[in-house]
């Protein structure tokens, strides 16, 4: 058997170096047109790729087929009204999109929330982290194949956001923040509602991990592919697990700690090898470890008040700040000017896809025509937050 | 070590000397204003520099200051008026770095932010440019980044940025017209048709007290 | 086709004729997703989440081409850059065709309503059989909106949608 197929083998191996002496593939360059409306882009992203044979020579990104103007329309609404509209930048993480934009806010009327409100803020920034990341890892199979993890992840996200609505009310643009509060108190019964939810993503999470990142052509396609090195990456303004697959110890959470980040204990998930693999198998933990802060948050959350002393009208005294946080995506941040009155003078929205999605003209140069899917997944990029 | 803001912003008035045009540590922030000549100058700096070694590029972007707030149509325009004769009125050349202070209007600046991933800190970088024709020189030789934060810049200010590879439009479609981010652009639905209603801006009622409907009442 | 030529369908025997087709089609409406913003993910929620499951209304959530589809569900903001690339989408599908709008984005701006680069709905570029509101949509109101959409079909009149309308024009 094994003399057969190494004759096999050893015949095709001198047909091939025949195929390669006598045969010269010509290949003229190809224009290839991907989007807007593509299935791996996770929102309306053109890409015009020039390809010669299977290798992508040169790519050009087109956005603003989301572009809606937040900037300008953040310079017409009060703080009350942003908060409902900054919710649908990233749409998968909405609540995560209004705690920047809050403490900003805040800050800058050095107003402090009540400590009930930062674990309440912490436990369901968690949960958006959670739902987004779900949605990552099943969709992140769909673009190599693997249709049935997406099925697991999407249950457990159903419940994830059951959660944040029994909260909220919203599953998914929550709009629950105030300048110094929440909304409303969490519903009886939260807490073991979600101490049990938070078993099951972990769970899920463990099948995640084996029937994905343990299956031979999931690695096989992800492998080695899409490596950022760690100067580049920095240098495009790259953030969250991305940059952290590369091998930097970047997490707004620990070096700048904002809510409660600072009292709970959680790593920073790295990975040095900067591919496709080491981005979502970041996420992956990163799950785990989200879980785990909502778990310590669940334990110590305090009674009081939920929401601080605040003037019936908000009026945010003059002054700029920018305050980020760690989104899902990466780092986000709002620079803020004020000028005094009920509307923001500028809103500089920092969103953390834009940074990540401009490495691509560097990134894709080079590679085959199938690892761009890839790679395009694996950056894990929403076009709302992109194109703002 | 992370740099205090006080510090990051006496090592750019070290590095840089007359370049620096003001600093500010406003709410925790580290600000510096350099020259327009000094933009990309003070950029490499920030990078190369030991003590900061800011090798992240977070963002890049402009602010427009305009002398009344025309761009907000419902502001309260006496609070605003106020607001900016008190800022024109500044005698002292020199104000408090700690305390904010807003520059003289007009004026457009332009605003970077960069970060440092191994330090753990971030500074503000400010370059004040001539309001009526804002020219900056593009940062795309320190920061790759820069690239798409610059196009967005001359898209949306209208801004020209000198030795930008691409000067092409980022988002919006090729017969857009106009720098929609500048103050003097109006959207045109608000325009047309003002917010409907007054409840925009409008103050909270003072102890309006809330009156149940009683049974069989039509609410 | 022949039989709708001979014979008058909204009455006599023609009837239950109608009836029979136009039950026919509603329950295998083959649905082009054209997913843009957040109603997207609602909607891929409603088709492949297991809680909601919308083939079970005979939806068939995966035509691999416009061309084969008789539903298109438009769901998030469009903006101006976008339109024409809708709208040749729209173009490829073959009559009859129906199209739902999901969300407050496509019904009307919704949320960017003053917005200088969102159009301000996507029935200013074609037309649009059913609204659904909401900001997002939950995936049981644009369930709704299909059974809506259903029901519809099921009274329509095939004779008069189907003679005389070239494709393509009906916007």
């Amino acid at each position: 058997m094994t003399s057969v197929q190494s004759h096999l083998s050893a015949s095709f191996a001198a047909h091939l170096a025949d195929a390669q002496v006598a045969v010269e593939i010509e290949t003229p360059e190809m224009t290839l047109n991907i989007g807007p409306q593509h299935p791996s882009t996770h929102g309306v992203f053109r890409l015009i790729a020039k390809v010669d044979g299977e290798r992508v020579t040169e790519v050009e990104p087109v956005l603003g087929y989301m572009h809606r103007g937040y900037e300008k329309l953040c310079e017409v609404r009060t703080y009350a009204q942003v908060t409902a509209l900054v919710n649908r930048l990233d749409w998968l993480s909405g609540y995560c999109n209004e705690i920047p934009f809050i403490l900003s806010a805040e800050k800058l009327m050095g107003i402090e929330a009540p400590p009930r409100v930062q674990y309440i803020r912490t436990i369901l920034s968690e949960l958006a982290r959670q739902a987004t990341f779900l949605v990552f890892l099943g969709s992140f199979g769909i673009e190599l194949g693997a249709l049935t993890p997406f099925f697991h992840t999407m249950r457990d996200r159903e419940k994830v956001l059951d959660l944040l609505e029994s909260v909220t009310g919203g599953r998914f643009h929550p709009n629950f923040n105030r300048v110094g509060g929440i909304l409303d108190d969490l519903p009886p019964g939260f807490v073991e509602e979600c101490a049990a939810v938070m078993d099951d993503v972990d769970k899920m999470c463990d099948q995640v991990d084996a029937l994905l990142f343990g299956n031979d052509i999931f690695r096989e396609r992800t492998l080695g592919v899409g490596v950022i090195p760690l100067d580049k990456g920095l240098e495009y303004g790259v953030s969250g697990a991305n940059i952290r697959a590369s091998g930097c110890a970047a997490d707004v959470r620990r070096d700048e700690p904002y809510l409660v980040y600072d009292e709970v204990d959680f790593d920073v998930v790295t990975d040095t090898r900067g591919d496709a693999f080491a981005r979502a198998y970041c996420r992956l933990q990163e799950t785990r470890e989200s879980t785990r802060i909502v778990r310590q948050c669940l334990k110590a959350l305090p009674s009081g008040p939920i929401m601080a002393k605040v003037p019936k009208v908000i009026q945010v005294p003059p002054g700029e700040v920018y305050v980020r946080a760690e989104n899902p995506l990466g780092e986000m941040g709002y620079y803020l000017v004020s000028r005094g009155g009920r509307i923001p003078y500028r809103v500089k929205v920092r969103t953390a896809s834009f940074n990540n999605v401009s490495v691509l003209p560097w990134l894709l140069e080079g590679v085959f025509m199938p690892d761009l899917i890839a790679i395009l997944g694996s950056l894990y990029f929403i076009l709302g937050d992109v194109d703002r | 070590m992370a740099l205090a803001p006080e510090a990051l912003t006496a090592r750019f008035r070290d590095g840089l000397g007359e370049s620096v045009v003001d600093t500010s540590t406003a709410f925790g922030m580290a600000t510096v204003v350099v020259s327009a000549r000094a933009w990309v100058d003070a950029l490499a700096f920030a990078k190369g520099d030991e003590q900061l070694a800011c090798d992240s590029f977070s963002w890049l972007s402009g602010i427009e200051w305009v002398d009344d707030s025309e761009g907000d149509a419902d502001a309260d325009t006496a609070e605003a008026a106020a607001a900016t004769g008190a800022e024109t009125e500044e005698p002292e050349p020199e104000p408090d770095e700690s305390e904010y202070h807003a520059p003289p209007v007009p004026a457009f600046e332009v605003v970077a932010r960069v970060a440092s991933s191994t330090e753990h800190h971030g500074v503000t970088l400010k370059a004040r440019l001539d309001p009526d024709r804002p020219v900056v020189a593009s940062a795309i030789g320190v920061y790759a980044g820069a690239d798409w934060h610059e196009r967005e810049l001359m898209e949306m200010f209208g801004v020209e940025v000198v030795g930008h590879p691409n000067p092409v439009k980022l988002y919006l479609p090729d017969h857009f017209e106009g720098h929609p981010l500048r103050r003097s652009y109006k959207l045109g639905a608000r325009e047309i048709k003002p917010w409907p209603g007054d409840v925009n801006v409008e103050d909270m009622p003072e102890d309006t007290p809330i009156t149940e409907p009683k049974p069989g009442q039509p609410k | 086709m022949a039989l709708l030529e001979r014979i008058d369908l909204n009455k006599g025997a023609g009837k239950p004729v109608q009836w029979l087709l136009n039950w026919s089609r509603k329950y295998s409406l083959w649905m082009f997703q054209f997913g843009l913003a957040c109603c997207a993910i609602e909607m891929g929620a409603a088709l492949t989440s297991p809680r909601y499951d919308v083939m079970r209304f005979g939806i068939v959530p995966l035509p691999s081409s416009p061309r084969q589809s008789d539903l298109m569900i438009v769901a998030g903001t469009l903006t101006d850059k976008m339109a024409p690339a809708v709208k040749t989408i729209y173009e490829q599908m073959p009559e009859p065709k129906y199209v739902i709008s999901m969300g407050s984005c496509s019904n009307c701006g919704g949320p960017y309503w003053d917005s200088y680069s969102v159009t301000k709905g996507v029935d200013q570029i074609l037309h649009v059989d059913v609204y659904v509101p909401g900001c997002p949509p939950r995936p049981e109101a644009l369930m709704q909106g299909i059974i809506e959409l259903q029901k519809m079909i099921q009274s329509e009149d095939i004779q008069d949608k189907w003679r005389g309308e070239p494709v393509g024009t009906r916007a």
